[in-house]
């Protein structure tokens, strides 16, 4: 009954809630933007490692001074491939914001791509001494700029569109000339809101993405945080819970930010330095690991002919880091018998990996691997540290260990349900 | 030593070459084929962009000629594993791994372990973690239910 009022809250009120804000078209949007510079940081992190040989200076060996010699001969165009992939990652981001806007409000997408590109430029850019154009802004400082200009872009020239500010052509004119035309007076109200913006700026002697990252500045170092680790394991996890796909939805704003920093991190690195943000996109996939060990705990303690066959369909997927089978399977999905050791599984999760890395026992994740690498190969290939397998193992241990006995508890909770069947 | 690695990139740059002339086969002979990934797809997909770009730029020298023979060789293992997986539809045929079927000839379609299993008339075909889309699943699983 309890669970069945639940379930009626979550379906009549949490539900579309959550679906409202979620469907927002700048969520949305913001969404899909982010998604768009994910080719790019992948292709870029594996120049920057292959740039930056993860050993420490005093590691030797045939391998270490084979992959030294191979990044010292290649360093120009391996910094040049680094610098096109994730040093830009904010322009992408740009370029797929105006693209979902442009899908959503049905628009023409190169005439606004166009303006936003110049006006991300015109905001963000500023003049070398010895000429040229500094892209400094382009990468992990730029995105929330990136954000900004291709939202408000797009949206400014279709507003200035529909409220008619464009020149009628007579019939005669060809449409494929008079459609550049109305195009083109809409075109130039956005670029006259462009500049007084920049020269605003200008006059307190910043820069749009200067300014907007001062005014994330707390959000940024709050997000790198246990308490924020915590919050985001539970909170995904707990959504999970009544059905919904935590991820995506927590996702919708975290994933700006995560992948800020983690674009900041792959910067240090390939600057010489170290990576500073502990929780950022590559950190990101430690806190989703839950899953195998559930299935491992199911494995070692399962009685019952459910879990038993709950825990061969899992286990394969859980490997690859897919924890559908098990969430829907188990199920994970208000299950109120397992659902605090559940909980605490994840934000040990988060907690264990934040911990190692805060007290420098293993490397901050700073490359981009898909996620469905097998975990334990994963951590490695993140952090370039095989101290995070250790850290992995125990993790694993600690979770599998919390699990067991809740999990013999719903075995035999089924186990007695099975019999009872049986009976009948 | 040379030689080795020239030989290795023009195998590397064929492998890829043979991936896109099966696309463009399907293009060619069918109508309603779209390049559609999802994300996890394009994700496998720009990895082994980036590992080809890295290998075919990277110069030749005597003294990095061993990694860059491993690295070359490692990526066109990657090019095959990619091609082999390679999963697109068009409205009468499809693309699966090394092979082209009819759509017509598909008699079931299911799914195990990450596995996709396309039984045909000639046969069962399988298909180990798919590079596709979902309508591309829906479009060969709706196939097998129309027999």
């Amino acid at each position: 009954m309890k669970s069945e009022s639940i379930s009626n809250w979550v379906q009549e009120k949490l539900v579309p809630a959550i679906a409202q804000f979620t469907n927002t078209k700048f969520i949305k949007c913001m969404q899909e933007g982010v998604v768009a510079c994910m080719n790019a940081t992948m292709i870029g992190s594996i120049f920057m490692l292959l740039m930056i040989p993860p050993f420490p200076a005093t590691a030797t060996g045939g391998f270490v001074d084979a992959w030294r010699a191979f990044s010292a001969a290649n360093a120009t165009w391996l910094n040049l491939g680094y610098q096109i992939g994730l040093n830009c990652a904010g322009f992408y981001i740009l370029l797929g914001m105006v693209n979902a806007v442009c899908k959503h409000e049905n628009a023409p997408v190169v005439n606004n791509l166009v303006l936003s590109v110049f006006s991300y430029i015109c905001l963000q850019c500023s003049f070398l001494e010895g000429g040229g154009l500094d892209i400094g802004f382009w990468g992990a400082k730029g995105m929330m700029a990136a954000l900004i200009v291709g939202y408000c872009v797009p949206e400014l020239n279709i507003l200035f569109k529909k409220r008619g500010i464009k020149i009628k052509m007579p019939d005669s004119v060809p449409p494929f000339i008079s459609n550049q035309l109305e195009e083109m007076f809409s075109s130039v109200g956005t670029v006259i809101v462009v500049f007084a913006v920049k020269l605003i700026f200008a006059s307190f002697g910043t820069t749009l993405g200067a300014f907007v990252n001062g005014l994330f500045a707390p959000l940024f170092s709050a997000s790198d945080s246990l308490t924020a680790v915590l919050i985001y394991c539970i909170l995904v996890r707990i959504l999970w819970f009544f059905g919904l796909h935590g991820n995506n939805i927590a996702g919708a704003v975290v994933n700006v930010v995560l992948t800020q920093n983690f674009v900041a991190n792959a910067e240090a690195v390939a600057a010489g330095g170290k990576p500073t943000y502990i929780f950022n996109s590559a950190f990101q996939n430690w806190t989703t690991q839950g899953i195998l060990f559930i299935v491992i705990a199911v494995i070692l303690v399962a009685k019952s002919e459910q879990l038993k066959a709950v825990s061969k369909v899992s286990l394969a997927p859980a490997l690859f880091n897919i924890g559908e089978p098990t969430t829907f399977g188990l199920p994970l999905i208000l299950n109120f018998d397992i659902f605090v050791p559940y909980l605490i599984v994840f934000a040990l999760n988060g907690a264990i990996p934040f911990m190692a890395c805060k007290m420098g026992f293993m490397n901050i994740p700073y490359v981009d691997v898909p996620f469905t690498v097998p975990a334990i190969i994963k951590v490695f290939l993140q952090t370039m540290d095989f101290r995070s397998i250790i850290v992995y193992l125990v993790n694993a241990v600690v979770c599998v260990l919390i699990m067991i006995p809740a999990i013999k508890k719903y075995d035999a909770k089924l186990l007695a349900q099975e019999k009872a069947e049986a009976n009948q | 030593m040379n030689l080795l690695i020239i030989g290795l990139k023009i195998a590397l740059l064929l492998s890829w070459c043979l991936t896109i002339m099966e696309v463009v086969k399907l293009y060619r002979e069918d109508t309603g084929v779209q390049m559609k990934f999802d994300w996890l797809a394009y994700m496998n997909i720009s990895g082994t962009i980036g590992l080809t770009l890295v290998s075919l730029f990277a110069v030749i020298q005597n003294n990095t000629y061993v990694f860059t023979t491993g690295l070359i060789i490692v990526t066109i293992i990657m090019v095959w594993f990619l091609k082999e997986r390679l999963m697109i539809a068009g409205d009468h045929k499809a693309i699966l791994g090394s092979r082209m079927i009819d759509l017509k000839d598909i008699r079931k379609v299911s799914a195990k372990f990450m596995t996709l299993y396309v039984d045909t008339k000639q046969g069962t075909i399988k298909l180990y973690a798919p590079v596709t889309e979902r309508s591309v699943t829906m479009k060969l699983y709706n196939a097998g239910k129309r027999r």
